[in-house]
């Protein structure tokens, strides 16, 4: 598998992103940093959702089955998918099946995740996205940018842009009319479609109930109108009870989105019932593994899995503020995206990913199910060094450099050596106490920086530090 | 079969001694001394406009602002069983039944000059000129203090699309129906007993996925009337 | 009160006033202070580039030093978040180390934590006139939960003007081995922060880490822009 890059040389250079990501990223924070000051238990709540949340991962196989029985009592179906590429033929088998031409989806991660729209439409299918930022994503060719906004990286004329080119729209730099002429195109799509395809937020296992949160209208309308609705579901979204919904509830939509709750909150049971008006005559819930039970192996990095996708680590994450979503090269991006992907993919190809990050732990603080990000991925550094310790990379010099560096830190004979005679050559190196040699990875530092030299006498032999008896 | 290797994978790395106990006690959710009044409250602060309509009077005036706000006179009332819950003050009289027409009635309420078309008792969509409704109205089975959500149910309301698909949505509430919060709705609702979709709707459709500019009226409705009765 | 100082190898070799100033400002206040010459690193720099055996090594090393003493006072968050959360992740539960890291984890304290939390102090008797702001270090304010602590400190110093900077909670960049692996970010953050102190219109930056204070003062000094970065434990001995 090919290495993917962070591409940070494009994002910082992007004068029109620079310009419009972090003012929209700061705003979600200050929308989410009130919402959460209006609940005087919040961190009770993100509490008892870690602890939900890990409880169930520890039985989850009991759980998925009670979540399918339930659902399959209600006159659904449930279909198990190991990987991407087998949920899109299972797909694509219903489709055929029951002669779908058109299909309309709402948003989810998931589908991104396991390609879906290009799966689709290789077989034969119409794919629209019904979500105003995936569809934007959609007509542009381009993949999502962010979780919860996809098309963050726009700004309203690059919409107006795409619109004037894929819609024959009148270019014009109002939002609203932008937004009502996605809402006249996409209604022939929801009345048209066959299959209506949705993600799912929780499934509860309790009822066999799917939740799909949104503000739209448009997955009320892809989970009604059409006559099949297929729901996507990762393995790791059940959670036990409807109770534990409320919380759920809770901490999903104010961390993503600052609001005591989304204007819609879809519970589906099945399909339709005798009696009802409308509303799929089939119901099928896909439950995805692609990658999740090979994260679930290990009991510490287990917690990976808790993530219910509401997008605060990325909205508060100082590096995803700088870089967007794009930059990154992978599904899931910024913290999430560091900490899933390298467990979903050979930790090779997202060598670079775990170390995009300063470690400085507002998205952990931010988490509402309290994902130990930081420590995740110092662990999967930790993987990434074992896993380059093997043939000709075993000597690369940052490992020899480190190698060295602990040999002589671990003595403070070998310490005091090299200290002094580090002063001898760095003399040479400096001008007016800075360097004035770039060499790595004073020369990486020294770019934007003034870097200081080593201070002609240690702490160690100052006055101060004569101390008592050792 | 997927099923069973997805399962033995997850049961071979489970852990002997289960230490994550399923916490009983849910935290607390707010209790507020006047419920009914932060319903309309934060319903109103999430754009729904509530409007009065326990006595005769006021529903009717509350009706005739909707139809203002529709600007049409094609209003999709999801069941008639509402009319009994609410105790809607029409005189219904169903003229059109001659005609062969789907069940649309006229209703009349002679004292307050009001003339109310309404359209029920549909079989099937293919009846309804879906995209042609201006308002449609249901009613709800709950309202939640907490958030001002309406909680309709596809037992006991009419069609899915059309509560969303309409400019303009209206939904009928019992003041005495109303919970304190998603506390107390979430373990009092038996979710999937007879109905296959409940919806939790709170205030009208938005987005904000352009520069995150809020908008109001996406696919869904641009209006919500919420009518206490 | 005696306690051992544990001054970090950067400030040991870059920054020895900060320890001198630390050194001083505890005597003054009566606590009896032993520096250690055996001292080195804490092994953070191999433990954040993901090298747990090299780090391990180093920690071992650290250990030994500092096993027997019954106070450790340290003047950086992020070697304090290294020594009280991390240590523990290198070694195997249950091995003999452990059981020490467990140890030297519960009485090492961060030097502002230590004045505040420990010995009840939040005058120390300096004076200093001049506009300071305030960087929340993110190891610091996040790991060891310390923000209060210092900002007492500094509100105590007697003719001392003290400003909030916006977003002071807000990472400076550095990172450590970020700095080395993402330059460019490192430096935009980093940058962003010299926005905000400058609308601060603080004369002076005050941090408890040395590695934040070099970070954000290289690129001061870069730009030309005359705002001085201290430690915490420099304003404190004036």
């Amino acid at each position: 598998m090919n290495r993917i890059e962070i591409d940070v040389a494009s994002a910082l250079e992007d004068r029109r992103l620079q310009a419009i990501l972090f003012p929209a990223l700061q705003r979600s924070v200050e929308s989410r940093d009130e919402a959460v000051s209006e609940v005087e238990n919040w961190e009770e709540l993100r509490d008892f959702g870690r602890r939900v949340k890990l409880h169930t991962l520890e039985k989850l196989p009991f759980y998925l089955e009670k979540l399918e029985e339930n659902v399959v009592g209600h006159g659904g179906k449930v279909l198990w998918a190991e990987s991407g590429e087998d949920a899109v033929r299972m797909i694509l088998d219903i489709a055929r099946e029951r002669a779908v031409r058109k299909v309309v989806k709402s948003k989810t991660m998931l589908g991104e995740e396991i390609h879906l729209n290009q799966g689709l439409e290789k077989g034969g299918l119409e794919v629209t996205e019904t979500d105003l930022g995936e569809y934007i994503v959609q007509l542009s060719d381009e993949v999502p940018s962010h979780i919860v906004t996809p098309a963050l990286h726009k700004s309203r004329h690059d919409v107006a842009e795409l619109f004037e080119a894929k819609l024959g729209m009148e270019p014009t730099d109002d939002v609203a009319k932008l937004t009502l002429t996605a809402r006249k195109v996409l209604r022939r799509h929801f009345l048209e479609a066959d299959l209506g395809i949705s993600g799912v937020n929780f499934g509860i296992a309790e009822t066999g109930t799917i939740v799909v949160v949104e503000n739209e209208g448009n997955a009320r309308l892809s989970t009604s109108l059409p006559r099949v609705h297929i729901a996507l579901m990762g393995i790791e979204k059940v959670i036990p009870r409807t109770v534990d919904l409320s919380v759920f509830l809770k901490l999903l939509t104010r961390s993503a989105t600052g609001q005591r709750i989304t204007s819609y909150v879809n519970l589906i049971s099945g399909p339709k019932r005798e009696g009802e008006l409308d509303g799929p005559e089939e119901f099928f819930l896909i439950l995805i593994d692609n990658g999740r039970s090979q994260i679930y192996e290990d009991k510490f990095l287990r917690q990976t899995l808790a993530c219910i996708r509401c997008g605060a680590c990325q909205n508060i994450c100082p590096v995803f503020q700088r870089l967007g979503g794009h930059a990154y090269g992978t599904v899931y991006q910024g913290p999430i995206g560091s900490i899933l992907t390298p467990q979903m993919f050979p930790i090779a190809a997202v060598e670079e990913h775990p170390f995009a990050s300063s470690l400085c732990g507002a998205c952990e603080e931010t988490c509402p199910v309290k994902i130990e990000i930081p420590k995740i991925l110092l662990r999967l550094r930790q993987q990434v060094q074992e896993a380059r310790n093997r043939g000709i990379q075993r000597f690369r010099p940052e490992r020899l450099g480190m190698l060295i560096w602990a040999w002589v830190v671990s003595s403070s004979r070998r310490y005091g050596i090299a200290s002094r005679w580090l002063r001898r050559v760095q003399s040479a190196l400096l001008r007016n106490g800075r360097f004035k040699l770039a060499v790595p990875p004073i020369s990486a530092w020294q770019k934007d920086r003034d870097v200081p030299g080593l201070a002609p006498k240690r702490f160690r032999d100052y006055r101060e530090s004569e101390g008592a008896e050792h | 079969m997927s099923r069973e290797v997805i399962l033995s994978r997850l049961r071979d790395f489970q852990n002997r001694e289960a230490s994550e106990v399923l916490p009983e006690v849910v935290p607390e959710f707010p209790d507020f001394d006047d419920p009914l009044d932060t319903f309309k409250r934060r319903a109103e602060k999430a754009g729904t406009v509530v409007l009065d309509g326990q006595s005769d009077e006021r529903f009717a005036a509350a009706m005739r602002r909707v139809l203002e706000e529709a600007g049409s006179e094609h209003l999709y009332w999801e069941k008639t069983a509402i009319f009994e819950k609410h105790r809607i003050p029409f005189e219904l009289s169903s003229r059109s039944q001659d005609s062969g027409e789907p069940g649309v009635l006229v209703s009349e309420h002679a004292e307050q000059g009001f003339q109310l078309p309404v359209q029920t008792e549909i079989q099937s969509l293919d009846q309804v000129d879906v995209p042609g409704v201006a308002v449609s109205v249901a009613s709800a089975e709950t309202g939640i203090a907490e958030t001002g959500t309406l909680v309709v149910s596809s037992a006991n309301s009419g069609s899915r699309g059309l509560s969303v698909l309409p400019p303009i949505h209206v939904i009928l509430l019992s003041p005495e129906d109303v919970l304190m919060n998603h506390r107390e709705f979430f373990q009092s609702v038996d979710l999937g007993q007879y109905e296959s979709a409940r919806l939790l709707v709170t205030g009208p459709s938005r987005t904000a996925d352009i520069e995150k500019t809020l908008i109001i009226g996406v696919h869904g409705p641009r209006k919500l009337f919420a009518i206490l009765r | 009160m005696k306690v051992s100082f544990f001054s970090t190898c950067l400030v040991d070799q870059l920054f020895p006033q900060v320890g001198a100033s630390a050194v001083r400002l505890l005597r003054r206040l009566g606590v009896e202070v032993d520096c250690d010459p055996r001292q080195t690193c804490c092994g953070q720099p191999a433990f954040n580039t993901g090298y747990a055996s090299e780090a391990r090594k180093v920690a071992s090393y650290f250990i030994k030093v500092y096993r027997d003493v019954e106070t450790i006072v340290v003047p950086s968050g992020s070697c304090g978040a290294m020594i009280k959360c991390h240590m523990l992740e290198i070694f195997p539960k249950g091995s003999p180390q452990y059981q020490e890291v467990l140890a030297i984890a519960s009485k090492t304290f961060e030097l502002s934590d230590f004045l505040v939390s420990k010995l009840g102090i939040v005058e120390t008797g300096a004076r200093f006139t001049g506009t300071v702001t305030y960087h929340d270090s993110c190891h610091q304010l996040r790991e060891l939960g310390i923000s209060e602590q210092p900002r007492a400190l500094i509100r105590a110093v007697e003719g001392i003007q003290f400003v909030e900077m916006k977003n002071s909670t807000r990472c400076c960049g550095f990172g450590g081995t970020f700095s080395v692996k993402f330059p460019g970010i490192s430096a935009e953050l980093g940058r962003d922060k010299l926005r905000w102190i400058q609308e601060s219109n603080a004369e002076y930056v005050i941090a408890n880490d040395v590695s934040c204070l070099m970070h954000l003062d290289g690129l001061l000094k870069r730009e030309r822009i005359p705002v001085e970065t201290m430690h915490l434990a420099e304003l404190l001995v004036k």
